[in-house]
């Protein structure tokens, strides 16, 4: 799992270097976290989750095994989180 | 995803997992339900948040229970979607609004079996105040069980208004203080509404 806050201050963390598996080459600097990537892991499934089933509210509702409005406010919240990080 | 199926949830936040036509069938047939226990105890549900356990003496019509439960239903429903409407950014379906306020209904079935205890309807007839003594003497007669009576009701009167703010929170997704106030103000309005339209219907 990928950590996306400080375990000290828990501060959003950037990713300072990157390694290529296949030649060693480490590309070194500060970038910041793709948006889905900085949501917590739970969130990160329910968008997974979200895509695999069409995006339907509905079939995502009987998957989770939760009632339509509750999955729909699930949803509310990712979109109104990735708005703010967005900002 | 956490799914938080305890029954603590499904007593009182039913709604995270049953919503929509599901939960209107159910609360249709609770509603039916309570007309026929209501009318057969004589206990009235007279209003959208009203237990009334009434005088043995006095039959009422059973079309009057029906009235008493779709009047009070239909209110609800009318008053919190609308409030939900000016209140959240969500988008919201009124078949929720229904469904769920209908399904939070079912504590009063309690309320209404407990109606089936006697002592539970006491008569002072007509308020005269020229009778004024007869009347407290049997008000102090019945004290204990006028207080039992009161405290029980309240129980599931309690339990059915936690059900509907959790009705109203989940199908329109509408949390803390703004949640809570506006709650409390629809939940008046369509109080005096219901009181208001039992009062022209019957």
């Amino acid at each position: 799992m990928l950590p996306c806050n400080c375990p000290s201050c828990q501060a959003q963390l950037k990713v300072k270097s990157l390694l290529c598996e296949n030649c060693g080459t480490e590309v070194h600097g500060l970038y910041a976290l793709p948006v889905l990537a900085r949501l917590p892991i739970e969130e990160q499934d329910f968008i997974l989750r979200f895509v695999k089933n069409s995006g339907s509210l509905k079939d995502m509702a009987k998957d989770l095994g939760l009632s339509y409005p509750t999955v729909r406010n699930l949803l509310d919240d990712i979109i109104e989180k990735i708005k703010n990080y967005e900002k | 995803m956490k799914n938080n199926n305890s029954i603590t949830t499904w007593l009182f936040a039913p709604f995270r997992f049953i919503a929509g036509v599901k939960a209107l069938i159910i609360g249709l047939a609770v509603m039916f339900l309570l007309s026929i226990l209501g009318y057969l105890s004589n206990t009235h549900f007279d209003g959208a948040l009203d237990i009334h356990y009434g005088c043995l003496a006095a039959d009422t019509l059973y079309l009057n229970h029906i009235i008493y439960q779709l009047a009070g239903w239909g209110l609800l429903t009318v008053v919190f979607y609308l409030t939900a409407r000016i209140v959240t950014k969500s988008s919201i379906r009124l078949i929720d609004i229904a469904g769920t306020m209908a399904l939070s209904q079912a504590p009063l079935i309690f309320a209404a079996l407990l109606g089936f205890i006697p002592s539970f309807h006491i008569c002072i007839g007509d308020i005269n105040t020229t009778k004024i003594g007869e009347m407290m003497a049997i008000l102090r007669e019945n004290a204990v069980m006028m207080t039992i009576a009161g405290l029980t009701t309240m129980l599931f009167a309690i339990w059915s208004v936690v059900l509907k703010y959790n009705a109203y929170t989940v199908s329109a997704n509408i949390k803390g203080v703004v949640g809570g106030i506006s709650f409390a103000i629809a939940l008046i309005v369509a109080e005096i509404l219901s009181k208001i339209a039992l009062y022209i219907i019957l």
